[in-house]
């Protein structure tokens, strides 16, 4: 669903991403692993073009993303959940799962009435709390907001940037088998964490970055026997 | 004072604090989308007056003229984001600056001294919009209340149920939050932030382009009659507190109405008692009437 070839990126004269090649298909789960500050969540703001990529190339779907704009990326499919969660606070849980999906071409009343129900099927907490403002639900609550505001919108390729920061083990656990089922359905995930013996679990591919380099890849699998050398490059 | 001039003052009141009311929204929808807003917008509604007035003298019915008005101040409102706006972006003036207060308060002075140039100097009196004459009067029992005050209450408080229906109820209103709360988080949800962004100074031109072309019957018409309504419309969103879009309609009510009783009692200084309140008001309670302190979570 998503390659990206050599891509390199950065703030003005500071380079944060270096050479960075991974691809992401439909129906699997790819986890990006790396110690704090190693690019994770650079790589992902530079596949939704919020930070132009200097050198490389990034095609999604089929077409180059370089000169579509982070709001056409994300309603062509290309569905990002950044760090934090970013749940609007001022917005009632519903009003937050609407504003993607009324943005996507071809999502008519109907289709979002059907997204609706099948997000609150999937973490009913969030059906008995709709019409509470997003401020005022717990931080595993907001996750699964946000996690459910994204898919509202019918995404081709889901991207999370630790979903995990902050939550108790049993809301990560919920949303991490929520994504696993996820891929299973035929979804293409790429998920940035740091608690990496939890995204290789139930990753089927991982990668892991250290100072904007991928440095180790290979299946989730055999990177879980390795766990003495990963554990020395998330330091 | 009689209970005739009470009833009278009320609603002369009202009528001018729905108009302070609709001045304010527009500081408000840019403040809250943008953490900017227009120093002119006052000038903007004088800009909507002169409009309106040279219309409706030319014999223009009034609904075409108010739909005129409105396309040409949406133009008008384009055009203050693209020239006074958006170019500090570009220059890097991201968080914290305050360069916007010059350059809208600049396009203001052009707008004061273009007006000027079109209409002179002198003050001009709006023919009536609703009515034959300006003293038309519906008699209610003893109490006489101008037809013009009345309608122009209407068509204030329809506008802003309009402008509630849109903030809360559609798409857009939804997109203006989101890239209030956080821009870049908006974008991935496929806001179209640069829109947006163009849709709040597009509507908080056309708020005062809808009370320029009702307070037309209320007060004379002069270039310079601008920044005493910016300073008014800083009061009410005062007192509404500026994150709260019901209690900009209660202070701008309250604001008229002091205004109107302040003049009964003193017309030479009754302007500056309700603004003397507000800044009391302030003193004790920063946040406004209606303000929460901690609404930003971010």
């Amino acid at each position: 669903m998503i390659t990206l070839e050599n891509v390199s990126a950065g703030f003005g004269v500071v380079q944060v991403l270096h050479d960075v090649s991974l691809a992401v298909p439909a129906g699997r789960l790819v986890s990006v692993i790396g110690a704090n500050g190693a690019g994770k969540t650079t790589l992902l703001r530079t596949i939704s073009n919020v930070v132009r990529p200097s050198a490389g190339r990034i095609v999604f779907d089929g077409t180059p993303t370089m000169a579509s704009e982070p709001h056409r990326l994300a309603r062509a499919g290309l569905v990002h959940v950044p760090q934090g969660r970013q749940i609007v606070p001022t917005l009632s849980v519903r009003d937050n799962l609407l504003i993607g999906a009324q943005r996507v071409a071809g999502l008519g009343a109907a289709e979002i009435e059907t997204g609706l129900a099948r997000e609150f099927a999937r973490f009913p907490v969030l059906d008995k709390r709709q019409d509470i403002l997003g401020g005022n639900l717990s931080g595993g609550e907001q996750q699964m907001l946000a996690v459910s505001r994204a898919l509202m919108m019918r995404p081709k390729l889901l991207m999370l940037d630790e979903p995990s920061l902050g939550l108790a083990p049993q809301v990560v656990r919920t949303i991490l088998d929520a994504l696993r089922s996820l891929a299973d359905g035929g979804l293409a995930i790429l998920l940035v964490e740091q608690l990496a013996h939890l995204a290789l679990e139930i990753a089927d591919e991982g990668h892991v970055m250290q100072r904007g380099r991928v440095v180790i890849s290979g299946p989730a699998e055999d990177l879980r026997k390795s766990r003495s050398l990963i554990d020395s490059y998330l330091g | 004072m009689s209970f005739t001039n009470a009833l009278q003052l009320l609603i002369s009141g009202i009528a001018v604090g729905a108009i302070y009311t609709l001045t304010a929204k527009g500081l408000f929808i840019a403040h809250l989308a943008t953490h900017r807003l227009n120093f002119g917008q006052g000038d903007f509604l004088m800009v909507g007056a002169y409009l309106s007035l040279g219309l409706l003298l030319a014999g223009v019915p009034a609904p075409l003229v108010l739909l005129a008005v409105l396309a040409a101040m949406a133009i008008l409102g384009w055009g203050l984001e693209r020239v006074a706006i958006r170019p500090l972006d570009r220059a890097g003036d991201q968080t914290g600056g305050y360069a916007w207060v010059l350059t809208t308060a600049g396009c203001a002075l052009i707008l004061q001294n273009v007006v000027e140039l079109v209409w002179g100097k002198s003050a001009q009196y709006a023919p009536p919009i609703f009515s034959a004459t300006r003293n038309n009067v519906v008699r209610i029992g003893e109490v006489g209340i101008f037809v013009e005050e009345l309608a122009i209450i209407l068509v204030a408080f329809l506008a802003v149920t309009a402008f509630y229906v849109f903030l809360f109820r559609t798409r857009w209103g939804k997109a203006i939050y989101a890239v209030a709360f956080n821009p870049e988080a908006a974008a991935l949800l496929g806001v179209n932030v640069k829109g947006t962004v163009i849709l709040v100074f597009v509507l908080a031109s056309m708020l005062a382009g809808i009370s320029g072309f009702l307070v037309g019957p209320l007060v004379s018409v002069q270039p310079h009659m601008g920044l005493v309504f910016t300073i008014k419309a800083f009061a009410v969103a005062s007192i509404g507190g500026f994150s709260n879009p019901l209690g900009l309609l209660a202070g701008g009510l309250l604001f008229g109405i002091a205004e109107a009783y302040s003049n009964y009692f003193d017309s030479a200084f009754g302007d500056l008692y309700p603004l003397i309140a507000v800044l009391i008001l302030l003193a004790f309670r920063p946040t406004g009437l209606f303000g929460t302190r901690a609404a930003d979570v971010r």
